[in-house]
């Protein structure tokens, strides 16, 4: 084998990856000629050094967060699953539900006059009823469902509402 | 004149100068403006209110720049100053199933922003918003209007 042989397969020898015959031709080559066994032992410290390089930033690597992002994903995927299988029960509510109802509306219907409940207005506190509404501005009617707040806004551009 | 004649019209007075009282008693009217920005803290007494103003209003900070209140008289027109050079006139006109039916006027000069016909749950506030002001483009104006009977 030449020096320039070995030196077209040193990468491979370094890294093991020759059959067993040509790594030992290199081997022997390697240990009859300096320049080629220099190169051997170089091309090997570089790789212990990017090894140790690699191994060293693994080891500065904070892997504190991950366990507990994936512990949260899993809790999540949990919920939906059981919020599917809540949902799938939903029609059997629903059934259970309705015939509660009906047994509440028969009970209510038979007692006669009075068990008659007596219909109690539910106002929202900020309730507003807006009977007529003017302007010679853009205005936009919002309301807030909660507490039935109502917002008049005015865009007071100049231009008049048409 | 007669005892009888004077006692008469000693009651009469006395009725007629009642009855402007009576009419002059009315809801408790109270008009708070605030200033509306995308940033920027907002007053400690509109904290409560301020999720709620945040979703219809779209801002973020609210600060109130001039509160009045007083007790208006049924059909009685009462005007509130508000920022900006416009004002605004209240008229409450009746109470109707606990609420007050009141005309509320919003004037810029002489130009009619807002005039409506409304009737507000006793004791509840509705607002009145100017977006966008020519001297404000980065904020709004909100005109919060309570009555109480």
């Amino acid at each position: 084998m030449t020096c320039a042989e070995v030196d077209r397969h040193l990468d491979a020898f370094v890294d093991g990856e020759l059959p067993a015959a040509m790594l030992l031709e290199v081997a022997r080559h390697a240990s009859g000629c300096a320049t080629c066994d220099a190169a051997v032992r170089t091309l090997t410290e570089l790789q212990h050094r990017i090894a140790a390089t690699a191994e060293a930033d693994a080891a500065a690597l904070d892997l504190s967060g991950v366990w507990p992002a994936v512990a949260a994903g899993i809790e999540r995927e949990e919920s939906r699953a059981t919020w599917t299988r809540r949902m799938a029960m939903a029609p059997t509510l629903a059934a259970a539900f309705a015939l509660a109802a009906a047994a509440l509306f028969w009970v209510r219907a038979a007692s006669g006059p009075s068990g008659e409940v007596p219909r109690v207005a539910t106002h929202r506190p900020n309730q507003a009823v807006i009977e007529r509404l003017d302007s010679e501005a853009r205005i936009e009617l919002r309301r807030e469902r909660k507490n039935g707040t109502t917002l008049i806004m005015v865009s007071d551009d100049g231009e008049a509402a048409r | 004149m007669t005892r009888w004649a004077a006692a008469a019209l000693l009651g009469m007075a006395t009725v007629l100068a009642a009855v402007p009282c009576a009419a002059g008693r009315g809801p408790e009217v109270q008009v708070t403006s605030v200033r509306a920005f995308e940033h920027g803290p907002s007053d400690a007494q509109l904290i409560e209110l301020r999720p709620r103003l945040r979703r219809l209003v779209g801002y973020r900070s609210f600060r109130i720049v001039a509160e009045e209140h007083r007790r208006c008289g049924w059909g009685t027109r009462a005007s509130f100053t508000i920022p900006g050079g416009r004002v605004m006139h209240v008229v409450p006109k009746a109470m109707r199933e606990q609420a007050v039916v009141m005309q509320v006027r919003l004037l810029d000069g002489t130009r009619s922003l807002i005039d409506t016909d409304v009737r507000l749950q006793n004791r509840g506030v509705m607002l009145f918003g100017v977006d966008r002001e020519p001297h404000a483009p980065d904020g709004a104006l909100i005109i919060m209007l309570r009555a109480e009977e």
